[in-house]
């Protein structure tokens, strides 16, 4: 439950999302993820708190042998139900019961195999029997265990196939506990090998383990870095890695990263030239027109369908902290492109174009005016934004820096002296 | 004396108030009554206002106040000029003028007074010049301590445009400063010590 | 220093003397019931004692407290605006006297609202090679923090070589300082009124208030200027809400406020009165007209690196003699948790042992 106990202090409220089908959206995915973001759904969505929490109550039950997350669930949706006056759910208590008995003699006799493989030192044994063990914690939900059992298998790793499943093991668990940080190494580790099956899927899954990873750290060009990713995963991956993100989840992440990082030039060769991250864009169309409309300078549009989807997008596991950053700077990007070609512009038409009231238009190119986004200024008399007149300015700077900078020296040199002085005639204060 | 006297004829106040400062000294270590210290400070004080040395001007106050200890023993005329500096202080130039036309000066003060009531209108008449593109007929009365009526004539004499309907005027603008083109000479010189400097 | 005494002997004035002139002339002072009456001998007799060399003597000291006490702000500039270069320890003078020199002397800059020289003396006081603390550094900081505020708009850095137990101190006892100068580079006019308030009890023991008043209308008068920087032409009214001025009379103060920058040349516009209201009024921001093309200013640069040059001679020479002194290097050892030292002399640095085998002590 790392994931979600992280976000508990600064959990926002999200209205209802206007285009997500909860059902389908949770069935586009498998394993854990499907739990994870159902769960993460239900903390933030008052509508879907209940719908959500139920269907990650019954993935869990399924498909896994956590019975701690299981009660966990349970306990969070009877809350939820006691809240709105409905009838709370039974825990099934039986299954708890038959599950921890079954787990744990699973643990023994894996383990007990395991002690057998060492004594008979058979390499290819004991990795799979750590790899076992690594899957059996994994589905009970130890993922601390987990993760120290899929690390073991490193030392009897014979191949590059193995190699790999090591590390997209840990990458998995890894991002699963949002412990991004060390996974750098893993990642790396695995893209180096060669002479793999499916080369082409596996380099693909490791790019957007890459690329989330680097929403989660705090590089400074983390967004692009990440954009600059998703657009080199490869269409033969599609859904394929949906344990850890669906194949929508590439258009949205990647899109949206893009739009807030790339310049024009790099918005049309990578991304809308881009053959392979169109096959992704077709599965979220409204990305698609989000970038063509951005590029065609129809930023009403843009801005629309970013309004649209917002709450969409604070919805998803990954993408939710982000929205806000990323939104801010797609519009910034907007402003200054949409300033670019002119000379001077009539604020009263930008404000329009922009659907936003003239006096907040003005507080906006005020603060990129000051973060030096755009050299213009603003008349704000007659409404027009009219750029500034650069070279007398530059010359300028160059000579009081020159005067400054001498002057400086000067000083900072003759208070040297002095000193030496002092200290020369023994002038301390003691 | 007589070379205070001359050099208010002479309208020489910066003269004055080396004369003036030199006097004070002298005065605060051999006493007379030749001159007495009340005239010192009034002329000194006055000096300072006509050349807008606001900071000598509160200064001066402060010693004043130092020498006569209370400010019940300073005299009349002395409270009355820093009416007139408290005000540019403040930058009220209203007060100022008020200040100045309110107190009855002697015959002595009253050729420095005039003047200071003619610098403090130069220096607005500039200041506004320098300031304003277009404004209020009541506001440059009021900067320049005199009615739109008297004014407005001499005003447009000086080139300014008059609306009397909307009783908004336009100054007259500053005069641009003269471009001069840098010399051969010069950038050889420039050449030469960047050279130096690099190399050290 | 050699070179002191052989001036010393040509004036035959002799250390005793020289400190028994301040007393003289504030014992005359005191006589005669004017504070006035000393400050213009001590100013002559300073001018002609360092006529060759500016070295620092009692003298100085003397000067600059009898002129504040005299409220004689501009009789002392002549000697205040030479910078000391040269002490010479055979005149009588401690550290405690050059550290009050400093501090008067700011105290007179700051009366003739010359913040940039203030801030150079008051650096030197701060930063003088200190062992232990002086409380004249601590009030000296004080009046740096508020005094660089108003002159750079933030409180920039002492020097790097400034003692580290005087920046330890500084910590402890100027904390208050520090937080105002923090506040006040928030840039909000409201939070800085009320920081002034919050400290006012303190501001006033210390008797900075009238300096950290100085700095609300200073952070008005930046936040303008800011405003120059991104618009051309902006309404009164906006410029009383962006630059936060409150109450009644905000407008004629804005506008006041623009005259004075206009006139003091830290601001260009232009003031456009559009109606008979106080608050319809128009300003217009442009560039400085003043462009560098003019060969007035390269002259004046050229100037100005020129005597760049000239002090940075000296320093080299100056770096060359005092590197191989004994007991300068030394004495540098000795500085251990004072001063961090310049970098140009760690790589000079050997230690010394005198005969017996000891540090130099």
């Amino acid at each position: 439950m790392e994931d979600t106990q992280m976000d508990k202090a600064t959990v926002l409220v999200v209205e209802a999302p206007a285009n997500l089908d909860l059902e389908s959206y949770i069935a586009n995915y498998r394993g854990h993820t499907k739990i994870s973001r159902a769960c993460f759904i239900a903390e933030r969505c008052p509508s879907l708190e209940v719908e959500a929490y139920k269907l990650a109550l019954a993935e869990t039950q399924l498909n896994t042998e956590d019975t701690r997350k299981y009660e966990h669930i349970a306990i969070q949706l009877n809350a939820a139900l006691r809240a709105r006056n409905e009838p709370e759910i039974a825990v099934d208590k039986e299954w708890i019961q038959n599950t921890q008995r079954q787990t744990k003699a699973t643990t023994e006799k894996l383990e007990a195999e395991l002690r057998n493989y060492k004594n008979n030192m058979i390499k290819e044994s004991i990795r799979m029997g750590h790899n076992d063990l690594g899957d059996h914690y994994y589905n009970c939900g130890d993922l601390a265990n987990a993760q120290r059992s899929y690390t073991y298998t490193r030392d009897y790793c014979a191949s590059s196939s193995h190699i790999v499943e090591m590390c997209l093991n840990v990458i998995k668990v890894g991002i699963e506990q949002r412990a991004f940080s060390y996974l750098h190494n893993y990642i790396v580790r695995a893209e180096s090998a060669t002479d793999i099956p499916n080369k082409t899927v596996t380099a693909s899954k490791l790019k957007c383990c890459s690329a989330i990873a680097h929403l989660e750290s705090n590089h400074i060009n983390k967004y692009k870095h990440a954009a600059k990713l998703f657009m080199e995963v490869s269409f033969d991956m599609d859904n394929s890695f949906n344990e850890v993100l669906a194949a929508n989840d590439v258009a949205v992440y990647g899109g949206l990263c893009a739009l807030a990082t790339f310049d024009r030039e790099e918005l049309k060769t990578k991304v809308i030239d881009n053959s392979k991250f169109r096959s992704y864009l077709e599965l979220e169309p409204q990305i698609r027109e989000l970038i063509t409309s951005f590029y065609n300078s129809k930023y009403n549009t843009c801005l629309q369908i970013l309004k649209e989807y917002k709450n969409d997008f604070l919805l998803d596991m990954y993408l939710s902290a982000h929205v806000e950053t990323l939104f801010d700077m797609i519009r910034k990007k907007a402003l200054i492109q949409y300033f670019t070609p002119f000379s001077a512009i009539d604020l009263n038409v930008m404000a329009q174009s922009f659907s936003t009231h003239i006096k907040d238009l003005e507080n906006e190119l005020a603060k990129l005016i000051t973060e030096n986004h755009i050299q213009a200024r603003i008349d704000s008399n007659k409404k027009i934004l009219r750029v500034c007149e650069h070279q007398q300015d530059q010359r300028k700077l160059v000579f009081d820096r020159a005067i400054a900078t001498g002057e400086e020296y000067q000083r900072e040199s003759k208070a040297l002296l002095l000193r030496l002085s002092l200290i020369k005639a023994d002038m301390i204060v003691k | 004396m007589e070379d205070i006297a001359q050099k208010i004829v002479d309208k020489d106040y910066l003269g004055l108030i080396d004369t003036c400062e030199a006097l004070e000294f002298e005065i605060a270590a051999f006493p007379h009554d030749s001159v007495p210290i009340a005239h010192v400070y009034s002329t000194l004080l006055t000096c300072y206002l006509i050349v807008n040395d606001l900071n000598s001007a509160r200064f001066l106050r402060k010693r004043i106040l130092q020498h006569y200890k209370t400010e019940n023993q300073v005299p009349e005329l002395l409270n009355a000029i820093w009416q007139v500096g408290t005000a540019l202080w403040n930058k009220a130039l209203p007060e100022a003028y008020i200040a100045l036309d309110a107190y009855q000066w002697d015959d002595d003060m009253k050729p420095l007074m005039l003047a200071l009531k003619e610098s403090i209108q130069e220096n607005a008449y500039n200041l506004i010049c320098q300031s304003f593109s277009a404004i209020r007929a009541n506001s440059v009365a009021t900067m320049l301590g005199s009615s739109e009526d008297a004014l407005a004539a001499e005003l447009i004499k000086r080139g300014w445009t008059i609306d009397t309907e909307k009783q908004i005027w336009n100054p007259v603008k500053a005069v641009a400063l003269v471009q001069h083109n840098i010399s051969l000479s010069q950038l050889s010189t420039l050449e030469d010590t960047l050279v130096y400097l690099e190399s050290s | 220093m050699i070179e002191g005494s052989y001036h010393f002997s040509l004036t035959s004035y002799r250390i005793m003397q020289v400190a028994l002139i301040v007393d003289a002339l504030s014992n005359l002072a005191a006589r005669l019931d004017s504070p006035i009456v000393p400050v213009r001998p001590l100013r002559i007799a300073i001018q002609r004692f360092c006529s060759d060399r500016p070295v620092f003597t009692p003298l100085h000291t003397g000067l600059a407290k009898l002129a504040l006490l005299a409220k004689l702000y501009k009789e002392p500039l002549p000697v205040l605006d030479v910078d000391v270069e040269d002490i010479d320890p055979s005149l009588g003078v401690d550290i405690e006297n050059f550290l009050s020199y400093y501090y008067y002397a700011s105290m007179i800059y700051i009366g003739n609202k010359n913040h940039g020289r203030a801030l150079e003396l008051l650096s030197v006081a701060i930063s003088a090679p200190s062992q232990a603390v002086s409380l004249i550094q601590l009030e000296s900081y004080k009046k740096y923090v508020l005094v660089s505020l108003l002159h750079n708009g933030k409180l920039h850095t002492v020097p790097k070589y400034t003692a580290n137990v005087v920046l330890k101190s500084i910590r402890r006892h100027c904390s208050q300082y520090i937080e105002f100068a923090e506040v006040y580079e928030n840039q909000n006019i409201e939070e800085l009124t009320a920081a002034l308030e919050k400290r006012r009890i303190v501001f006033v023991k210390d008797n900075n208030f009238g300096l950290a008043s100085q700095c609300l209308r200073a952070l008005q008068h930046l936040k303008i200027q800011g405003l120059t920087k991104t618009y051309i032409t902006l309404s009164v009214t906006d410029i009383v809400d962006k630059a936060g001025f409150t109450g009644s009379q905000a407008s004629a103060e804005v506008g006041k406020s623009i005259l004075e920058m206009v006139q003091q040349g830290r601001i260009f516009a232009s003031i456009e009165h559009t109606g008979p209201g106080e608050h319809e009024q128009m300003v217009s921001f442009y560039d400085n007209p003043d462009s560098y093309d003019t060969s007035a200013s390269l002259a004046s640069l050229n100037d100005k690196m020129t005597r760049a040059a000239q002090v940075g001679e000296r320093l080299g020479r100056q770096d060359k003699s005092t590197s191989l002194n004994r007991d300068f290097l030394s004495r540098m050892l000795l500085m251990g948790d004072g001063a961090q030292m310049p970098a140009m002399y760690e790589d000079e640095v050997d230690i010394m042992v005198d005969d017996d085998g000891r540090l130099y002590a």
